[in-house]
């Protein structure tokens, strides 16, 4: 149980996804403007990377895995080398399904996403999140631990960096600062401050 | 080969069984079945989902005008909708829109896909309009290499409720042509083997709409006078870019062949006044504005009217005669044409330059430019150049009106 917590809370803050490996940035960037919209992506985020991260699992240890065709007589059969293409046909799937599900039962969270839904399929922090999996050999409690925790990770930086946007439309910026820049230097100094959690992870 | 085998059925049975389960989900998630919808309480017709607003109210015989063919961009579709099944204004028709106009629930029904029942209300003049009606070619000829001058003899009194500055829409068939074919006037030949537009050709599938202004003058009652420009691709691709799909088809019509037309419609107007009024045009910008220079001088204005046109060379520049005439007759009318790049053969003595310099130039002389009505119509990049110039003389946006093609 402690390691699947700990796995949890470096899966979410010493390994943040936008913010300690810089993956998925374009939505972090794009979405950030203001909090409301960053919620909707963190939420959008984690149960996209909770429903992937396991389900790419089963198919990778069930189908593609090397030895996983043992029981067919077949052992040395190793299918591994469709796993990026049959993670991203899981991803697409799954955004489908959750723009389906946003679109019936939250249409104004469906309309302030716009065309970031549908890009989400090919968001590389999602699929990392599946990458990742199969790089660490987590089993399953872990994958569904560790795709929730890299969700929430996400969730809480962009909500964070969407706050901070949304005061700064009040701040006097130099002209060049604005927009964009600003939130450069910004996910920069956040970065910096995740860069602690990774120094506490090593002196523990 | 066990191993190829093997890949290939699993990568297939995952796609197929994502697909299934998205389909199950979709039949469960996704109301189905056709949806009501009202227009000005009147009609009540019924439409299938996830249609746009615009496709089905042409698809009822209800032209709402659409400049720019669907793209969200011209604003001729405004209508009301109310309801929740039009769900939230898309990005495009906020850039369109109006903060008060989306208050009052206005959308452009190009943009609007409908989810679920709604009430519509378009202004009652195009829901008598009817689908648009036939008449016929009186006249056509070329009045510049790519502009063509078309009149259509109206039924009826189609054109009573005309006013300076509408537009109609008119409707092209399913057709083909090679340019090749086409046969121009001797003094255009030359340019078109330039340009290699002979070498253009162009083919439509299906019925395309599109809005023309009207160029008429008071003596040109019962008919309708458009100056088409033909739409063609950027210098260098005319083989893999197919030219305008309306404004071909209108370069072969003739005089005595039938053409489908409704209208008139628009909201581009002269404001009743004393301020003197500057006309500024390009290219076929040219049709709203003479019809209401024609308009204002016939109706015995005493207001000073300016009106500066910009063309390429003297070769694209027509009417000049006309508006000569109009000078002479009339004192307080002035006629400033400037061309661009007049040719070495053109021996032109007029200005040039572009005409937002020309307008510059002389409105910084004019004692109170802020002071006068400004009308522009001509393509985007002079619209935004002129609306820049005015902006430096202190003209105020109310003060400015401006038909920019639907662009």
């Amino acid at each position: 149980m402690t390691d699947l917590w700990s796995l949890f809370l470096s899966a979410a803050f010493v390994d943040n996804m936008p913010l300690t490996l810089f993956l998925g940035l374009c939505t972090f960037l794009a979405l950030s403007k203001r909090p409301e919209s960053a919620l909707g992506l963190g939420i959008a985020m984690t149960g996209v990377l909770g429903v992937t991260v396991p389900l790419n699992w089963l198919i990778y240890r069930g189908l593609l895995a090397p030895g996983a065709w043992t029981w067919a007589g077949m052992p040395e059969l190793d299918l591994s080398y469709l796993s990026l293409i049959a993670f991203i046909g899981v991803i697409a799937a799954t955004v489908q399904l959750l723009e389906m599900l946003l679109d019936r039962f939250f249409p104004a969270v469906h309309a302030s996403f716009g065309v970031f839904l549908p890009l989400l399929t090919v968001q590389c922090a999602i699929l990392a999140g599946s990458l990742f999996m199969v790089d660490r050999s987590y089993g399953f409690g872990e994958s569904v631990v560790f795709g929730l925790g890299s969700g929430l990770g996400f969730a809480v930086a962009v909500v964070m960096l969407g706050a901070i946007r949304g005061r700064l439309a009040y701040a006097d910026l130099p002209a060049g600062l604005r927009g964009l820049g600003i939130a450069f230097i910004l996910t920069g100094l956040m970065s910096l401050g995740f860069a602690s959690f990774a120094q506490m992870a090593m002196s523990q | 080969m066990t191993e190829i085998l093997l890949g290939s059925l699993v990568i297939m049975g995952i796609v197929v069984g994502l697909a299934m389960g998205l389909l199950a989900f979709r039949s469960r998630l996704l109301p189905s079945g056709d949806l009501a919808l009202d227009v000005n309480d009147r009609m009540h017709l019924r439409a299938k989902r996830g249609v746009k607003l615009l496709d089905v109210l042409h698809g009822f015989d209800i032209p709402i005008p659409a400049a720019c063919g669907g793209k969200g961009t011209c604003g001729l579709c405004r209508v009301t909708v109310l309801g929740d099944g039009a769900g939230t204004p898309q990005a495009t028709e906020r850039g369109v829109l109006s903060p008060r106009e989306r208050r009052a629930h206005v959308r452009l029904a190009c943009q609007t896909t409908l989810s679920g029942d709604c009430a519509v209300w378009v202004p009652d003049g195009i829901l008598s309009a009817g689908s648009g009606f036939a008449c016929t070619v009186a006249s056509a000829r070329m009045l510049a290499p790519l502009i063509r001058e078309i009149v259509l003899d109206m039924p009826d009194d189609r054109l009573s409720t005309f006013r300076a500055g509408d537009f109609m829409q008119i409707t092209a068939p399913a057709y083909r042509l090679d340019f090749a074919t086409l046969e121009l006037p001797e003094p255009f030949r030359e340019p078109w083997e330039i340009a290699g537009w002979s070498e253009m050709r162009v083919s439509s599938e299906a019925a395309v709409t599109r809005a023309y202004s009207l160029a008429n003058r008071p003596e040109d009652a019962g008919t309708a006078v458009f100056n088409i420009r033909l739409a063609v691709p950027p210098p260098g691709r005319e083989t893999e870019i197919p030219p305008g799909l309306v404004s071909s088809w209108l370069f072969t019509v003739n005089p005595g062949d039938s053409v489908t037309a409704s209208g008139p419609f628009g909201d581009f107007h002269v404001r009743p006044g004393t301020r003197e009024m500057i006309f500024v045009g390009g290219g076929v910008g040219m049709a709203p504005l003479r019809a209401m220079i024609h308009q204002e001088l016939g109706g015995g204005t005493d207001r000073r009217i300016r009106y500066f046109y910009g063309a390429r060379a003297a070769a694209d520049l027509f009417y000049s005669e006309e508006f000569e005439a109009l000078a002479r007759q009339h004192k307080h009318f002035s006629w400033r044409p400037a061309l661009s790049d007049p040719a070495p053969g053109d021996r032109w003595t007029g200005a040039s330059g572009f005409i937002h310099e020309i307008l510059q130039a002389e409105m910084t002389r004019h004692a109170a430019p802020e002071e006068c009505e400004y009308y522009l119509c001509g393509p985007p990049v002079m619209i935004s150049a002129v609306l820049a110039t005015l902006q430096r003389l202190g003209v105020e946006p109310d003060a400015i009106f401006y038909d920019d093609f639907g662009a």
